[in-house]
């Protein structure tokens, strides 16, 4: 099976020589329960990144596909993708997969094949268009050929527990949706049944936003966004009406993202030039109001990318807006059902995407490109990634930093970095403070990490045969790799320099070096 | 059958757990300028220097030895080791009356790249820490074979990086010794190190460092003392294959806690120190010794200089079971 050879995602480590990252441009960003995704606009390579260690954790990668990925969310255990394949290729429109949360491991894929005869030819319009998920249901778009449901295996290990996916297509004017499309999991499905839909039924809608409402009491509703409008209908039913939105053009409206903030019952839709909210489940949706005092709410924005990114963080949702003027980041904070922001004005220092909040991507002609939020201790991690400068990942609490300006380190222990490298004893904000390891294995190993003094008095063995995995750009456990700027008796060490020796048992050898200036203490 | 413990014994037992403490260890303490000696001579011996009458510089082994030095002797030395750590001394010495000695002593130790990041891991530059330790030494003959000494040492330490330094000057220590000719065979020396001015005799110090902004911007204060150190030295004059072969030994035991002397051994810790000096012609010595794991060896050579002398050496140590290998210390000394 061609197609199946395609997504035969065996995905192969590959990592930037001078970039911690796969790229600076990297639109597309999605987290899972592990971390967050971002990709490169080539769509096959990937950045791996994992927030929550300190110093962050970043594994790159590439997966070998012909198509790459145009979309994503993560699961508990794996990520699901949807692929784009270019033109030139003959055979396959779009897949579905799925990769574990290593991005080592392909699970369940699909692949639109072509119908023969009509091998150049895509204006069939099925594609992987949306993805959704609530639970362990899975709500996959794909373009005129409907959307489908699927639930996904109790383990965890599998992204459908059936062995295939009935797409229902939506007629053009009816309510009901009919089944057009059987799809075999593992199995390239041919799509020359969209055509019959299309001769028996007209042109159905093409599928471009999904979202399900699970915050009222009683029902779990399907928002689908399409080419002509907005529909609603139950999850798992087979009736969408039309939702009628206040849209300052009459006809139909393309829908290009939907949201829903489940815990606060609301829901946006944003149409190219448009946003509207509901606090009703989608039964009825509003233009958000202006504030005084605001330059650009969302209605009198121009020019922004049909596909805004939005993620939630605490009660305010941020949506990138993506506005072809540079030097303009486009983004817009909303605050339930009110518009609060935009550009970092006002009075919102918790959320500020500016350059005094490290967010600095104007000079560089970029813009946002994608946004993500992962939930960690404390708070919603942020991951902003844009057009040409990297990935900005903002911890609870913090700053945000780019990664993409981190250092890359020189495999096989050539080079073992500390940071902060001046030690002393607390940050900032009065915490403990650790002096971090960054470092590079060649191969996997067992590692032991001292600390000496200018001397060459051992100070401390921070960790004696410790398994790391080899070829990341980072310690593998950052939690453990690091010291705490203490010797053997628990004491804090004196002023001075100290060296940090790095061995594994591979024969890889490096060494740290770290300033104290914390002292003894009395 | 069992027999339960008197009540006095548990109070007891506790008493000596809540009193326990774990043993302190030298490494991350202060004072490991002092430790790694100066002079390349006393290097390649093994870091002993204490009970030679030809150290360099005297004041900084033993102020106790200066009057001995019956010409000026100057001396320079660079010691640069592995992980770009340099290092170095100089010195001055010489008799100043005929029952008295004096000399000024230079140590230097620092580590030339020190890459510095910050918490985020923004590069902050290159910190090129350097510590110098500044010895004054003064010492009286109280009979022919026997002396008393005492040094003053200042010790400064900065931090170079971002504008900012890591201050300090640490005025007021004082090491007082003694040297005592057995004979022409036999000498030796104790000293007691860094002593401070108070009632522990504690060398206590606080140490400020600042950087500005562009290096994490903080100032921090240290609080600190130098260990309190005992030295025992004895220098030892054989013969070996019909040539002179200079034996020396040095047992030093630090003090690691601030009080005028703890009884507590998890306060204390002990080294050794061995070296040989063999006279293998009137021009040339070769040398060996070891300083705890610190393995040395060496050699001197003296150039012809009418009547005074001046002598190159070389030394080369293996740190802590050859963790590191640092081939390159090399000095001069002359006799004016």
């Amino acid at each position: 099976m061609r197609a199946a050879a395609c997504l035969g995602l065996a995905a192969a480590l590959g990592f930037g020589q001078g970039d911690p990252l796969v790229s600076k441009a990297l639109p597309h960003v999605f987290a899972d329960q592990a971390g967050f995704w971002a990709f490169a606009a080539d769509g096959l390579h990937y950045s791996r990144i994992d927030p929550s260690k300190d110093p962050v954790d970043i594994r790159n990668g590439a997966l070998k596909l012909h198509g790459g990925v145009r979309g994503g969310v993560g699961r508990s255990a794996s990520a699901l993708l949807f692929f784009g394949y270019p033109a030139s290729d003959s055979v396959t429109v779009g897949g579905l997969a799925a990769l574990d949360r290593d991005g080592k491991f392909p699970q369940d894929t699909i692949a639109f094949q072509r119908p023969a005869g009509q091998n150049k030819s895509i204006t069939l319009g099925v594609e992987f268009s949306a993805l959704a998920l609530w639970h362990d249901t899975i709500v996959v778009g794909a373009g005129r050929g409907g959307f489908a449901l699927a639930k996904a295996k109790p383990d965890g290990q599998g992204v459908f527990a059936g062995d295939s996916l009935i797409f229902l297509a939506l007629p053009d004017g009816e309510d009901t949706g009919t089944a057009a499309l059987r799809c075999k999991i593992n199995t390239a499905c041919k799509v020359s049944a969209i055509a019959e839909v299309n001769d028996k039924l007209g042109e159905p809608d093409s599928v471009s936003a999904l979202a399900v409402d699970s915050s009222a009491a009683d029902s779990v509703w399907l928002l689908i966004g399409s080419q002509k409008g907005l529909r609603r209908g139950l999850l798992g039913g087979k009736t969408f009406l039309p939702v009628s939105l206040p849209a300052a053009k009459a006809g139909s409206i393309r829908i290009e993202r939907i949201f829903a903030e489940p815990s606060r019952a609301l829901l946006w839709v944003f149409s190219g030039s448009e946003c509207f909210f509901s606090g009703d489940h989608g039964r009825s949706f509003h233009k958000p109001p202006r504030i005084a005092g605001i330059a650009s709410a969302p209605d009198s924005l121009t020019g922004f990318d049909p596909a805004p990114e939005a993620v939630f963080t605490g009660d305010t949702l941020v949506v990138n807006f993506n506005l072809s003027n540079p030097g303009h980041p486009g983004l817009v904070f909303f605050r339930r059902d009110t518009v609060i922001a935009n550009r970092g004005a006002g009075d919102f220092s918790d959320i500020l995407f500016d350059k005094a909040d490290s967010l600095d991507i104007e000079s560089g002609q970029g813009r946002l490109t994608g946004l993500a939020a992962m939930a960690g201790a404390g708070g919603n991690h942020l991951l902003a990634g844009t057009s040409s400068k990297g990935l900005f990942l903002r911890r609870p609490g913090k700053a945000w930093i780019n990664l993409n300006s981190l250092k890359a380190l020189k495999s096989g222990l050539a080079e073992v970095i500390t940071f902060p490298t001046l030690f002393s004893g607390t940050a900032a904000d009065g915490t403990p403070e650790f002096v971090n390891l960054g470092y590079r294995l060649k191969k996997n190993g067992k590692v032991t990490i001292t600390v000496y003094d200018y001397a060459m008095e051992k100070v401390k063995t921070l960790v004696k045969n410790a398994p790391r995995l080899g070829g990341g750009n980072r310690s593998e456990k950052s939690a453990e790799d690091r010291w705490d700027g203490k010797d053997a008796s628990g004491r804090y060490v004196s002023v001075g320099t100290y060296y940090i020796l790095v061995e594994s048992d591979q024969g890889e050898k490096g060494w740290g070096k770290a300033i104290a200036v914390h002292g003894r203490g009395p | 059958m069992t027999r339960r413990l008197p009540r006095w014994a548990w109070a007891l037992a506790l008493a000596s757990a809540a009193g326990a403490t774990s043993p302190e260890i030298l490494g991350g303490h202060e004072g490991w300028l002092d430790r790694m000696g100066g002079g390349i001579r006393e290097l390649g011996m093994g870091n002993t220097g204490t009970a030679s009458e030809e150290a360099m510089p005297a004041a900084f082994w033993n102020p106790a030895i200066l009057p001995f030095n019956r010409q000026t002797a100057v001396g320079v030395g660079a010691d640069v080791r592995s992980l770009q750590r340099n290092g170095g001394y100089a010195g001055v010495q010489g008799r100043v009356a005929a029952n008295m000695g004096f000399g000024v002593g230079l140590l230097n130790r620092g580590d030339w790249n020190v890459p510095a990041y910050d918490a985020d891991e923004k590069p902050l530059g290159t910190a090129r820490p350097q510590a110098l330790g500044s010895y004054l030494g003064l010492g009286v003959k109280s009979s022919r074979s026997n002396s008393f000494g005492a040094a003053v040492q200042w010790y400064s330490y900065d931090l170079d990086l971002g504008g900012g330094t890591g201050n300090v000057n640490v005025i007021g220590i004082f090491n007082l010794g003694w040297y005592k000719r057995w004979g022409n065979d036999l000498k030796t020396a104790v000293v007691v190190r860094n002593l401070g001015l108070n009632a522990d005799l504690s060398a206590d110090f606080d140490q400020t460092t600042l950087t500005n902004e562009d290096a994490q911007g903080f100032e921090r204060t240290a609080s600190d003392f130098m260990p309190k150190t005992l030295v025992a030295a004895v220098f030892y004059t054989s013969h070996a294959f019909g040539k002179t072969l200079d034996l020396s030994a040095e047992a030093l035991d630090y003090q690691l806690k601030r009080e005028l002397y703890s009884s507590d051994a998890n306060f204390h810790t002990q080294a050794l120190r061995l070296g040989a000096d063999w006279h293998v012609t009137d021009q040339l010595n070769a040398r060996a010794g070891m300083d705890q794991g610190n393995v040395s060896a060496g050699f001197g050579f003296a150039f012809p200089w009418g009547r005074r002398k001046l002598i190159f050496d070389y030394a080369i140590v293996a740190e802590r079971g050859f963790l590191t290998i640092n081939p390159f210390a090399v000095g001069f000394r002359a006799t004016l």
